[in-house]
């Protein structure tokens, strides 16, 4: 993992569909299938951003 | 080429200037004369250099501006024209949307409009909002140039093509089908105007129909599509017609779309059931009116005989074998038959190795094969679980991950494991 986004979980998560799910064309060198380490994946997530601070009211005399 | 994996773009064609001179010498664009501009703009364009031509189209803009008796004079507007495409072409997307909405207001203030000219700024304005993903802005530019170029030139001419295509691909990414139906069967009806009814010509057109069709998940409209086109081409040229290659791979893609799309599931399944399937790339998922069988069976069947076709003919074209080769290797791989995917991919190697063009700069053996290409993902079901939010509200995070993909096109392990 390079990165989890600063969440773990989100992390294994990724890690997991990629691992369980994902299917590659391999790589062929002279016509042949070889592996190819070093291979890197960015999956973006979208967060909800916390809300606006309110700006607190002025106190009442 | 309907159905080929390796199409060039549509360039359009820069508008004449009032002189050309025979020789070519680098010009500097702060300095240099109006026909030397011209000239050094026309040699980048034609190389495929946009970028390049861009500054030379600034230079050409500035001189004629200068010596125009009028600021609607016609080289001004052919200036902007020409300036305009090629900040297009070199993705300056704003840049060629002020240069086409002031050739517009040139072009409309004049005396004598040329509708023609006007419908092509339309199409210019057009063209770049669709590059630059503003498809709302593009639909309501692309109405204009398209009823600018009938009034002009008539209904169901060939030349309103490109632009048609342009306009169902906005309409479509704003979601809006019915129009894009609407618009896809007018180009029907210009390929059938131009080449008959029954003409096996019509095969290109339905088959993008076909893969339109498709690719909103409309599976079941693709495949009358694309057996219509292959009921036209068989009757008219037989069973072993070239034409016949584009709609079968089409079928294929549309089948493989349909047997991997996580909305094609019957919603009546249990969810539980639903998210083992959704985590199984083996077991492909049912829809409702074709079982995967029949659907996984149809697909192969039409990749093999679009194979067979090609390979049939007296000389088979290193790329067409290529095409479809890499098709059938990609139909197994990803059907998780990495043994069956093999040899296809080998003879699509082969057949790489026979193309002496490059390819983005690389031999095709490189370009194709040079590292794993991704075919298939499920990604993470609650990767983004906002998508009614506006930008915002939401911020996305990036997790990278890295690993090494072995010869069976299978991840072995995500480094940090």
């Amino acid at each position: 993992m390079i990165d989890d986004s600063g969440d773990k979980r989100r992390g294994e998560k990724t890690a997991g569909a990629l691992q369980s799910t994902a299917r590659y064309r391999p790589r062929l060198e002279n016509g042949e299938p070889v592996a190819t380490p070093g291979v890197q994946f960015s999956q973006p997530w979208i967060l909800l951003l916390p809300p606006p601070a309110t700006p607190a009211q002025d106190e009442k005399n | 080429m309907a159905g080929a994996a390796f199409a060039q773009p549509v360039i359009p064609a820069p508008e004449d200037a009032t002189a050309t001179p025979a020789g070519y010498a680098a010009a500097d664009p702060a300095t240099a004369s109006a026909t030397d501009a011209y000239t050094s703009f026309r040699t980048e364009f034609d190389a495929g250099r946009y970028t390049a031509a861009v500054p030379h189209a600034e230079r050409v803009l500035e001189l004629t501006k200068a010596q125009a008796t009028t600021p609607t004079a016609e080289e001004v507007q052919v200036a902007l024209m020409n300036l305009g495409m090629v900040q297009n072409l070199s993705g300056d997307y704003v840049g060629a949307e002020s240069t086409y909405l002031q050739v517009i207001k040139l072009i409309e203030s004049s005396g004598r409009p040329l509708q023609d000219r006007l419908a092509r700024a339309y199409g210019g304005l057009a063209s770049a909002y669709h590059d630059g993903k503003r498809h709302d802005l593009a639909v309501k530019s692309f109405d204009q140039a398209i009823a600018l170029r009938r009034r002009h030139e008539g209904l169901l001419t060939a030349q309103q093509v490109p632009l048609i295509e342009k306009y169902i691909d906005s309409l479509t990414e704003l979601g809006r089908y019915p129009e894009a139906l609407k618009a896809q069967k007018y180009l029907l009806r210009i390929a059938t105007r131009q080449h008959g009814a029954t003409s096996p010509q019509l095969a290109p057109t339905l088959e993008e129909i076909g893969r339109w069709y498709a690719s909103i998940g409309a599976y079941d409209q693709s495949r009358r599509t694309l057996r219509q086109a292959l009921e036209i081409v068989e009757a008219a040229e037989g069973p072993d017609s070239p034409l016949l290659v584009g709609p079968l791979l089409a079928i294929a893609a549309c089948n493989r779309r349909q047997l991997l799309d996580p909305a094609a599931q019957s919603l009546a399944s249990p969810d539980e059931q639903r998210e083992a399937l959704f985590h199984d790339p083996g077991a492909m998922l049912v829809p409702a009116q074709m079982s995967a069988t029949a659907l996984a069976a149809e697909g192969e069947r039409s990749l093999l005989r679009a194979a067979q076709i090609v390979d049939q003919a007296a000389e088979p074209s290193p790329v067409a074998v290529l095409n479809v080769r890499i098709q059938v290797g990609d139909w197994y791989q990803v059907r998780n038959q990495p043994e069956r995917a093999l040899g296809h991919y080998q003879q699509a190697w082969q057949a790489a190795a026979r193309v002496t063009d490059k390819l983005n700069g690389k031999s095709y053996t490189e370009a194709i094969f040079g590292q794993p290409v991704l075919l298939h993902l499920f990604r993470p079901d609650d990767w983004n679980r906002y998508p009614k939010r506006p930008p915002t509200e939401v911020e996305v995070r990036n997790v990278v991950v890295e690993y090494t993909v072995n010869a069976q096109g299978r991840i072995e392990a995500t480094a940090g494991d």
